[in-house]
């Protein structure tokens, strides 16, 4: 009974990878192979290598000048921007991926076969993660030269924090494919993006402003009504956009917490899974046809 | 877009309008916090909108009930109080609470902080009670003491100056004369004392707390709740004060642990240890200041608690493991023409400028603070590295290396293409 | 009794107030190749894209196979290869790498031979390793065909499968799926195309504003029209007065000269060549060429969808 049971099992198995699993895996194949034989990608790791080597270059120019530094962790600021740069291109790159070929209607084409929005985006999330592990590699392959080149010291806590980073990267991706399945167009999809990785950034920066403009609060002032809702406003989209996470999981994992790290990267995948049904849903209300 | 101007400048006018108005002051129920913080105790305000009281867990805090004038003062974007135009002591006890049920009620008391090395330098001592008021009391007479002593010094200087002017005129004229001896001045006075003040002695464990004043006719006195949190270090561990040859003036701080120090080859560095406290950053800024909008409640910060006297500090680096002792420093400037400053150890009799461990940079170094067993103290170990200071050229090169791969990875996609066209056109 | 390959029942879909199909009642028997005829808009390309599942009907059922198409699509879809309206390809690779990609996507067996055949068979292999966004429309036709025909399929739909293509293109093609069909595939054309539909399909059937006017066999809607016989003559040059010369004859009910070209009326039952022949030379005219006109299925198809024979079919 037990052996019948596991035959079909087994056979249940087979069945699902024939019918969703093999299929996904195909898009997945075809999706790695389009975007990392073009130049995007390791064009924004190029960036990201540079603002390290710019940082870094800071940092030995002031050994130079006082003699000392004292510091934490030289890569720090540099693994703060580039994962940030990477995560906000994930995020891009995926919505983009998805608007183009809705627009080129090959997402319609996709759907006369095997193939269900739900194991679309998937594929779609699925490619994008693995790339953007290839370009987290690429990035701390950087890292190592200049570790090398320069003499400051690549701590272990960094390769962790970029390690764990593929967490938050992952809810970025999603993120952008929900945007995507939302918006048809290509141009309107990217500038949502674009818009909403710089308005995490803006409304950081707003925040800290606004709490410290003077303010009294016995008296009526609009800063007050500002920096209430700066503060609100951030206190949700740091749990509501992915970059929050990015944020979190790097300042954690840097004071070297690892399980706080692991945590939050448990949490931006819990988000990016929970965004990925979202965006199936979406996908599957506003239709496949361009 | 013109709207969005307008109430831009709307928003910036209020702004400078509030600047330029008279404080509004107002009469408000506040405490007045003086919170121990290792090197001193900081004084700072709690007033309405109720700001929330920070101490540090199980060390000794004084909050003092008052009354007084409030107002906004803009420049710093924070409350202030006009203890001239009204300081009024309120009466009553202080309730402390915790999930609503009574820890403790604490009575008021008199209490003195003072600075036995002077207000800028060494920690302070807070007295409370009975002592308090004879510490005082002792400070005073002391301060008398010395000023009737540099009065005494001064008139004898005077009397020694007109000596010297007299047996100069008389050897001018042939006369020998013998001097007085030099008066001596009196040791310096370096004892600082606040006045005598009441308030309630606070040192709570860890944890949060409402407090509240009530009043003796057995009332809650009116704007006196706030919440109060005692709260403690995370981890403790060695700092150290690096003092660079070159720069003696502008030291720094290795507090964390996992902190590299990063020094050019040969440069001397002169490390002064202290036992540190890693706190939470919001907490601890707001002890420092209960109306400060900065302190990240997920960040957190060392802090000096007190210097310590290990004598021994081990290096180990290429060349094996050797031990250094502290000794105290002295900065001279350089004689003559030469600019510049040296670092000596002290001549007998000099005083030293700082104190602490000569480590000449020889490579990566790892050291650590020896106790008086030998042993490394935990949370002093660190390392030095020397990092590479010559060309910038490589900086430049390394981020062409991803572009470089994306560009053939390209050019390879491209001929793979393209041959087959070239084919078909064949 | 075999199960449909397609049924629809009552298949509706609304769009805003807009009835883009009505009560759709389609049947589609496992072997025959369906023609799906109608004028723009009629609601052809809705019809598939909800047989497909990528449009859901606003009511009314779709079966596949005898089993409801909502029951498992996916593994439904496994079995039809579709080439849709427009000729989608993604424009990053090559046609080789296209047709591998959807190889893989269903899972073809021995692909590259699968793929080499394909190609060879539609005169695409030279072409295999240029970009699929290079090719002409008739050739991303043509690899359309060949994508949906990777996996073997037991039903093909198709929208339009010539379009695009040259003579010697469309010859290929309907030959390719005449074979198809001996060997067992279902197809199911839509297509504008009457001439070309009419050479390949069983049975057709005639959308007009949302509704199927008509579905039945070619011969049976040819018979729908079929009244007084008519003969087409070529005549050596033209004639003058023929017409009124000709409807002089009882058996003549209708004449119709066109320069040398003239189409005659005539009554049923008998077969009045030789008279017509007669009364043309008699007029001075000389035949060069003489055969009975069919009804073809354009002309079914535009009678059909005449709004004033509409009412009378229904």
């Amino acid at each position: 009974m037990g052996v019948v049971a596991g035959v079909r099992d087994a056979t249940r198995i087979r069945s699902a990878w024939l019918i969703s699993g093999r299929p996904t895996a195909a898009m997945i194949r075809l999706d790695l192979f389009s975007t990392l034989t073009a130049l995007a990608p390791y064009a924004v790791v190029a960036v990201a290598a540079a603002l390290a080597g710019f940082v870094l270059q800071n940092d030995l120019h002031r050994v130079q000048e006082d003699g000392l530094l004292v510091i934490g962790d030289p890569f720090a600021v540099s693994l703060y921007g580039g994962v940030l740069l990477l995560s906000v291109y994930l995020a891009a790159s995926a919505a983009m991926a998805v608007a183009r070929e809705r627009e080129q209607g090959t997402v319609e084409l996709l759907s006369y076969g095997p193939v269900s929005a739900f194991s679309y985006l998937l594929a779609k999330f699925t490619s994008h993660v693995l790339q953007y592990t290839f370009l987290v590699v690429l990035l701390l392959g950087s890292y190592l030269l200049l570790a090398v080149a320069t003499g400051l010291h690549l701590r272990g806590t960094t390769l962790l924090a970029m390690a764990l980073s593929i967490g938050p990267a992952a809810a970025a991706a999603a993120l952008g494919l929900l945007v995507a399945a939302l918006i048809r167009r290509v141009r309107p999809t990217i500038l949502a993006v674009l818009g909403l990785a710089l308005g995490t950034v803006g409304l950081q920066v707003a925040r800290e402003v606004l709490v410290r403009l003077p303010a009294p609060e016995f008296h009526v002032n609009p800063v007050q009504v500002l920096r209430w809702a700066a503060v609100a406003v951030s206190s949700i989209t740091q749990w509501l956009l992915p970059f929050g996470y990015v944020d979190r999981e790097l300042s954690v994992m840097l004071r070297g917490d690892l399980a706080g790290a692991l945590g939050v990267t448990v949490a931006a995948c819990v988000y990016a899974a929970v965004v990925l049904a979202f965006a199936a849903a979406g996908l599957d209300r506003t239709g496949i046809r361009r | 877009m013109t709207r969005a101007v307008i109430a831009l400048l709307f928003l910036l006018l209020s702004a400078g309008t509030a600047r330029a108005q008279v404080p509004v002051k107002e009469r408000q129920f506040v405490y007045g916090i003086n919170a121990f913080a290792w090197e001193g105790y900081v004084g700072s305000l709690s007033a309405r909108p109720p700001h929330t009281i920070y101490v540090l867990a199980g060390h000794r805090s004084i909050v003092s009930a008052r009354e007084t004038l409030v107002y906004f003062w803009p420049i710093t974007g924070e409350y202030r109080a006009d203890w001239s135009g009204l300081n009024a002591s309120v009466d009553g006890t202080l309730e402390v609470l915790q999930a609503g049920r009574a820890v403790t009620v604490l009575p008021r008391q008199p209490y003195v902080i003072q600075y036995p090395n002077g207000p800028d330098s060494g920690p302070a001592v807070l007295y409370v009670g009975e002592e308090a008021a004879r510490r005082y009391r002792a400070f005073v007479e002391a301060r008398d003491q010395y000023r009737d002593a540099l009065a005494r010094y001064l008139e004898a200087r005077r009397q020694y100056l007109e000596a010297l002017d007299r047996a100069a005129a008389a050897r001018q004229r042939g006369v020998t004369v013998t001097l007085p001896p030099a008066p001596e001045e009196p040791e310096p006075f370096r004892l600082f004392s606040s006045d005598v003040h009441d308030g309630f002695l606070i040192n709570l464990p860890q944890g949060h707390y409402a407090i509240r004043v009530r009043g003796p006719d057995g009332r809650v006195v009116a704007g006196s709740q706030r919440t109060l949190v005692a709260f403690t270090h995370r981890r403790e561990a060695v700092g150290f004060t690096i003092v660079p040859q070159t720069r003696w003036t502008v030291p720094e701080r290795a507090d964390e642990p996992g902190s590299t120090i990063y020094a050019r080859q040969d440069q001397v560095l002169y490390f002064q240890p202290y036992a540190a406290r890693e706190y939470n950053d919001l907490a601890y800024t707001r002890l420092v200041n209960p109306q400060s909008a900065e302190g990240r409640s997920d960040g957190w910060r060392w802090e000096y608690s007190q210097s310590l006297v290990e004598d021994r500090l081990q290096l180990a680096g290429a060349s094996g493991v050797q031990t250094v002792a502290g000794r105290p420093y002295r900065v001279e400037q350089k004689t003559g023409e030469a600019l510049g400053y040296e670092v000596i150890e002290p001549p007998a009799g000099q005083t030293s400028d700082f104190s602490g461990f000569k480590v000449q940079v020889q490579g990566t170094l790892n050291l650590a603070l020896l106790d008086a067993a030998g042993r490394p103290v935990p949370g002093s170990e660190r390392i030095v590295r020397v990092p590479r200071l010559g060309t910038a050229w490589p900086l430049g090169v390394i981020p062409l290396l991803p572009l470089t791969l994306g560009a053939a990875v390209v050019a390879w996609r491209r001929e793979q293409v393209g041959r087959t066209r070239r084919t078909r056109e064949a | 009794m075999t199960e449909p390959v397609v049924r629809t029942e009552q298949l509706t879909k609304r769009y805003d107030g807009l009835v883009a199909v009505r009560d759709l009642e389609v049947r589609v028997e496992p072997g025959e190749i369906y023609g799906f005829l109608g004028p723009n808009g009629a609601g052809k390309t809705t019809t598939l894209l909800m047989v497909l599942g990528i449009l859901k009907p606003t009511a009314g059922r779709i079966y596949l196979w005898g089993r409801p198409l909502e029951e498992d699509p996916l593994a439904v879809k496994r079995r039809i290869g579709v080439v849709g309206e427009h000729d989608y390809v993604y424009d990053h690779v090559t046609a080789d790498e296209y047709l591998r990609f959807f190889a893989d996507l269903y899972g073809v067996a021995k692909p590259a031979a699968r793929i080499d055949a394909l190609l060879d068979r539609l005169g695409l292999l030279e072409f295999r390793t240029l970009r699929a966004r290079d090719f002409s429309r008739g050739m991303k036709q043509k690899l359309s065909l060949a994508r949906a025909l990777l996996h073997e399929p037991e039903l093909l739909l198709l929208d339009e499968p010539v379009s695009g293509l040259d003579p010697h293109g469309i010859v290929d093609v309907r030959h390719l799926l005449l074979e198809l069909n001996r060997s067992g595939v279902t197809i199911f054309i839509s297509s504008h195309l009457l001439s070309e539909v009419e050479q390949t399909a069983h049975r057709v059937g005639i959308m007009h504003r949302g509704r199927l006017v008509r579905q039945d066999t070619i011969p049976a809607l040819r018979g729908l029209l079929r009244r007084d016989p008519t003969l087409e003559v070529e005549l050596q040059a033209p004639v003058p007065d023929l017409d009124a010369r000709l409807l002089t004859l009882s058996v003549v009910r209708q004449a119709q000269t066109h320069g040398r070209r003239l189409v005659v009326t005539v009554a049923p039952g008998a077969d009045h060549r030789g008279i017509i022949s007669q009364a043309v030379a008699a007029a001075g005219g000389v035949i060069v060429g003489m055969h009975a006109h069919e009804p073809t299925l354009e002309e079914a198809f535009l009678t059909l969808t005449d709004a004033a024979v509409e009412r009378w079919v229904s």
